[in-house]
């Protein structure tokens, strides 16, 4: 995916005119939340196991030279061929390599992010092989030649009629507005494609270091269907998805569901080692796994470490309440929301994406439900840091800040200004409120009020009222 | 094999100067407390949690008890064809049992292999099943086929009692060691919401999971 | 009407409040004085330096940090009506300082004694009752900072649920963000707006002629949109309920 970061004020601009979008943001973010409240009021554990998962996935990250030697190792053992990418144009050469060598000229796809990251299915189609992606909102938008607006709901922005119009465009379907017909559809058009591809793609939510399995977790099913009907299985992850032990999997599948979803467990959990073996009922001959690089290991050395202990369960994409006025497509990359504020600058760089870091108020919401605990508002302020660090601050933000600091360094100086400020602000503001601010300030008051400072500033009515002669205290 | 050494040499220097503890030391996450005690405890705790997922569960002395009420449960879902794996005489009795409820036709799981098969039933002897979750569990060991809860409209999933673990840690204890080439952990039927968030089963999987319990 | 005698408190007025709304300061001392509190100002002091440290910059930020400390620094305990300034000090002084061991260790000291001005009133003080009368219907909105930076939600509550007068309703989402974030507000206030109108929608469903709360960023940005579009509800801060003495400077 072409990244559009960059636009971030001109794309959540359109997203905030966009009623549909509106709309569909509120009903859905507003649901995901809801149900997840609900799946974490009834798990008394919830807190538990928050500590017990972020420290898990902090020692597989603090050791993960170890543990992606061990799952190589293992997967290997278990017919697995493993494959590593430095970056997304050798994973997708990679996976292009793979098609050709097996023969492939159908594929269908289960949801992978980082697919999307890295424009996976875009190579596959450069070489002739037909893509289909199988989730039924990411073939809906893979239909509609959108990408994801979301991580969990890849089509939360289209309704019921929008999915009709397009079956009845694509696929010749006749038009029905009824959601369990427009199901129905897919399912026997997405039938067929398992039934003749010669290969299925796939990401993996987590791979175990000590068995070398790659761990599926589906509600519709599809990750079982093309991690077994064809004859290929592809998979592509981060080395961020390591987890030590295949017994460390219920505490991060207690909370995975839940968060994202609000379920207590999703209704498919695949966990597959290796390739068929001899006896086997059915299974994948040759089993590929690309592990993606793209940033991670720059990550893995510097202050935000703890970033790639997220598990993809987006909570902190639906509480987000910035996200949650624009949706997905205006943050312009794969990764919306705060954990995408985060990795694409980390990713893509800052000069890319220096909207996001400061498209924040801080909140704190996303901190409070990730359920591995990464401390995303200290990073997002961190990255501004950064901003700062490296020059890429507008002139007069750095200038005004100097400014800033130089008035308060003094409490003199300070209470000048106030002076000032409230003789001015006492002729010219007599209701009390400011209506038009200048240059960036505009953005203030287009639509609010600002107030007019006070005639005089607290601490000098407090040294009139209380007595107090200028040279004491 | 290159690419993958270059990879570990990256990883390495990045954690080049750690201060943390050696791999190796798993790290043990508590147990849910108040897990049931008793076989009957587990089963019922399956039963509660099974059916708050949409699922129905049958009981009775004997499979054969419950065969006219799963008859009966099939032909509602429009239920033409039954299919069962080769290799598991239990669910083939029960299929036996089943045809004449129908009626069914007994069909070969590759009959199922198609793209606008008829509405059928897949019917398995499922390997575990997790309480806490409600969770069926199949694995490839044995040469057990996926087929009849992937492929079919509805799974049926023979259940046995001694074959009901607490929770998802004690399934995958029971599969340590070297895992079989599948372990799948079915929970409820295939489901998605993904179009203006309204819940519809079936869509890459059964739309309904049945599980049958006899007693003895 | 409990009364601690002995107890001394230095007020940190906050620049925002300082420059812009005295009677909160003064609303803030009047509290504190009803419950034997012995208050003091620091008049030396000047800004906490969120503006800068939220914004990335820290240079600055490390700066006003380092008088905020000089000036509050052997302080028994330093009362504030601003949540997110407390959090300010508290949460992130150490993490500004973190390589500079000694101002580390000023900063841990300081951040100790920090305290909101509810939380100070109900968790130390142990009041429950401010003995204050106020005519109306309110509600409250959760700052950020305060309820999720210090844990504080309840203690505003008690204290505005005991007001006489006072018909206290909760509002829906009453800790979803304003919108305001400092900086945010003027660069992206596309989005800031529309937050705030979210919060103003929940606001006008209760049907409170007031709203209030415990950090004046969300009552500017707050109050701010309400003035401009001429809705019913008035924004004052919650120590000008607590004092009954809304918008008054001696």
């Amino acid at each position: 995916m072409e990244p559009r970061v960059r636009h971030f004020v001109r794309n959540s601009e359109k997203a905030l005119a966009d009623r549909q979008l509106q709309v569909a943001l509120s009903r859905t973010t507003g649901k995901f939340l809801e149900n997840r409240a609900a799946a974490v009021a009834e798990f008394p554990r919830f807190e538990g196991a928050r500590e017990s998962a972020s420290r898990i996935r902090q020692e597989a990250l603090d050791n993960l030279d170890a543990h992606l030697a061990r799952f190589i190792t293992e997967a290997r053992k278990r017919g697995a061929v493993v494959h590593a990418a430095r970056d997304g144009p050798e994973a997708r050469e990679i996976a292009a390599r793979i098609a050709k060598e097996e023969g492939v000229s159908l594929a269908v796809k289960s949801k992978s992010m980082i697919a999307e990251e890295v424009g996976l299915n875009g190579a596959l189609e450069a070489d002739g092989v037909e893509v289909v992606e199988t989730d039924l909102g990411e073939y809906i938008i893979q239909l509609a030649g959108e990408p994801p607006s979301h991580i969990i709901a890849p089509a939360i922005h289209k309704t019921r009629e929008d999915v009709s119009r397009l079956f009845e465009e694509k696929l010749g379907e006749p038009y029905t507005e009824e959601i369990p017909a427009l199901t129905r559809i897919a399912r026997r058009r997405l039938r067929d494609k398992f039934f003749s591809a010669q290969m299925g793609i796939s990401g993996a939510n987590f791979l175990c270091a000590d068995t070398g399995s790659v761990v599926l977790v589906t509600n519709e099913g599809n990750g079982r269907m093309v991690a077994t009907l064809p004859r290929v299985h592809m998979v592509i992850a981060g080395i961020d998805k390591v987890i030590p032990r295949l017994a460390d999997l219920p505490v991060l599948l207690s909370l995975l569901p839940r968060s994202a979803t609000g379920q207590a467990l999703s209704s498919y959990v695949s966990v597959l080692t290796g390739t068929k073996r001899a006896g086997d009922a059915e299974g994948p001959e040759r089993l590929h796994i690309i592990l993606l690089d793209n940033g991670r290991t720059g990550i893995l050395q510097g202050k935000y470490r703890e970033i790639l202990k997220c598990i993809r369960c987006g909570a902190c994409i639906n509480v987000c309440p910035v996200f949650q006025s624009v949706g997905g497509h205006a943050y312009g990359w794969v990764y919306p929301g705060p954990v995408g504020s985060v990795l694409a600058p980390l990713i893509l760089g800052l000069p890319e994406s220096s909207p996001l870091p400061n498209a924040s108020t801080l909140c704190g919401a996303c901190g409070e439900v990730c359920p591995v605990k990464i401390p995303i508002p200290g990073m997002l302020v961190e990255l501004r840091g950064d901003e700062r660090e490296q020059g890429l601050k507008t002139p007069a933000e750095v200038l005004g800040m100097k400014a800033y600091a130089s008035v308060m360094s003094r409490a003199g100086i300070l209470e000048a200004f106030q002076r000032v400020a409230g003789v001015v602000s006492a002729l010219l503001f007599k209701e009390r409120k400011i209506e038009w601010l200048p240059f960036a300030f505009s953005g203030w008051t287009e639509r609010r009020d600002f107030p007019a400072p006070a005639p005089q500033p607290f601490r000098k009515l407090w040294k009139r009222q209380r007595g107090i002669r200028p040279w004491t205290r | 094999m290159r690419q993958t050494a270059e990879l570990l040499d990256r990883v390495r220097a990045a954690l080049r100067g750690r201060t943390v503890a050696e791999p190796g030391l798993p790290y043990v996450a508590p147990r849910e407390p108040g897990a049931p005690g008793s076989a009957q405890g587990r089963i019922d705790l399956f039963r509660r949690k099974f059916e708050a997922l949409g699922g129905t569960f049958l009981a009775g002395p004997a499979a054969e008890s419950v065969i006219p009420a799963l008859g009966e449960l099939l032909r509602a879902e429009g239920v033409t064809a039954l299919f069962f794996p080769e290799e598991d005489p239990a669910s083939r009795s029960l299929a036996d049992a089943l045809v004449p409820f129908g009626p069914f036709l007994l069909v070969s799981p590759a009959d199922i292999r198609q793209a606008e098969p008829p509405v059928s039933a897949g019917i398995q002897s499922a390997e575990f099943a997790i309480a806490e979750s409600g969770t069926i569990v199949q694995t490839s060991r044995g040469g057990t086929s996926l087929w009849p809860g992937l492929a079919s409209d509805v799974h049926v999933c023979l259940l046995s009692p001694d074959r009901f673990l607490d929770g998802m840690e004690d399934c995958l204890e029971a599969l340590s060691g070297d895992p079989p080439r599948s372990i799948s952990l079915i929970t409820g039927p295939s489901r998605t919401a993904d179009i203006e968030l309204t819940l519809t089963m079936g869509v890459h999987g059964p739309r309904r999971v049945i599980a049958v319990l006899p007693s003895s | 009407m409990a009364q601690k005698r002995g107890i001394s408190v230095s007020l940190f007025s906050t620049c925002l409040a300082d420059t812009f709304f005295p009677s909160v300061c003064f609303a803030t001392v009047a509290v504190l004085e009803r419950f034997g509190v012995d208050v003091r100002v620091p008049l030396s002091q000047t800004c906490c330096g969120q503006p800068a440290f939220n914004s990335g910059n820290r240079k600055e930020a490390r700066r006003m940090a380092a008088k905020f400390l000089s000036v509050f620094q052997g302080e028994e305990h330093i009362v504030t009506p601003s949540g997110s300034c407390a959090a300010m000090v508290k949460h992130e002084y150490p993490v500004l300082f973190r390589d500079e061991p000694r101002m580390l260790s000023l900063a841990y000291h300081v951040a100790g004694r920090v305290f909101e001005l509810s939380q100070f009133l109900v968790d130390v003080l142990g009041v429950e009752d401010p003995g204050s009368t106020y005519r109306g219907k309110v509600t409250y909105h959760d700052s950020c900072h305060l309820k999720r930076g210090l844990g504080v939600a309840d203690a505003p509550r008690t204290l505005l649920k005991a007001i006489r007068g006072v018909e206290f309703v909760e509002m829906e989402e009453s800790d979803r963000c304003c919108g305001f974030g400092g900086v945010f507000s003027v660069k992206y206030p596309h989005i800031s707006c529309r937050m705030a109108d979210r919060k103003i929608e929940r606001i006008l469903e209760t049907g409170a002629q007031v709203v209030t709360s415990g950090d004046i960023g969300c009552l500017m940005n707050i109050g701010g949109t309400i003035s401009r579009s001429g809705y019913p509800v008035r924004a004052v801060h919650i120590a000008e309920i607590l004092a009954g003495s809304e918008g008054a400077v001696p």
